[in-house]
């Protein structure tokens, strides 16, 4: 039961909600190396070779990939961390 | 002809040895090419767009995170620049050369080489196909990019192995 005087206000949802999803992708270029890119996913997110190849591959195949998924603030590090190493990273809201 | 080499040295240093003329040439090339880096294809490229999914991210990015990048990128090249001073031929081996900096600049290194090859990609327009581009024409300007973008990706693979432990020999 609210106390008197006490006013509760309930603000929507912004796009950038910390409970939103969010992916962090890699995109395809024709520049940067296969052995380049793996070895900045195993850097940057610890992937084993093996992991950190299957996304690369994705990357070269399919023209992107889904490397991690979570919260906004921690997908913007991840972006900002793989742009450093020259990466064509993005984040996009998760529709999962 | 000399077989590269890239070995620890002494104190926290690392010695790349037989670098081939090509590979030299496009190393001096590297202060030119990342001096375009502002220019627009190369910009858009070194600094994309974090986001289309909102406006508040971007803007953020905008004011926070290139001046960021961009300060690690001209970093990268002025500390490559700086140890390509040392940079000396190899005896008896004609247009050869070596050079030996400390093993903390490796990152700067793989930086500024990349960075180069992305500009040159960007002002040439290179594609995929040109990339796996068995004979390139005589004369034009976009497979004379990726001859050094080639040689300086030869480079930068051989760097990639001994970053990641492998023997470079």
């Amino acid at each position: 039961m609210m106390k008197t005087g006490t006013v509760e206000i309930v603000e929507p949802a912004s796009s950038t909600s910390r409970s939103t999803p969010w992916n962090v992708v890699v995109h395809n270029d024709p520049i940067n190396l296969m052995s380049y890119v793996t070895m900045v996913f195993r850097r940057v997110f610890g992937f084993s070779n093996q992991k950190a190849t299957v996304h690369m591959m994705e990357v070269h195949q399919k023209g992107r990939s889904i490397v991690w998924s979570g919260g906004h603030e921690h997908a913007e590090h991840y972006v900002h961390q793989l742009q450093g190493f020259l990466l064509l990273a993005t984040m996009e809201k998760s529709e999962s | 002809m000399r077989t590269l080499t890239i070995r620890h040295a002494g104190k926290a240093q690392i010695r790349i040895a037989g670098i081939p003329p090509v590979v030299v040439a496009c190393l001096h090339e590297i202060k030119d090419i990342l001096s375009q880096r502002d220019q627009a294809g190369p910009h858009e490229r070194l600094f994309p767009s974090p986001t289309q999914d909102s406006e508040s991210i971007r803007r953020d990015w905008a004011q926070f995170v290139t001046p960021d990048l961009k300060h690690l990128f001209e970093s990268a090249g002025e500390t490559l620049a700086a140890d390509l001073e040392g940079m000396e031929p190899e005896k008896g081996a004609t247009g050869f050369c070596r050079v030996i900096f400390p093993s903390s600049h490796l990152d700067a290194w793989m930086s500024a080489i990349n960075q180069a090859r992305l500009i040159l990609g960007e002002l040439a327009h290179v594609t995929e196909a040109d990339m796996n581009l068995r004979r390139p024409e005589p004369g034009s300007p976009r497979h004379a990019a990726v001859v050094r973008i080639a040689a300086l990706g030869w480079l930068l693979e051989h760097l990639v192995a001994f970053q990641m432990g492998k023997s470079v020999t």
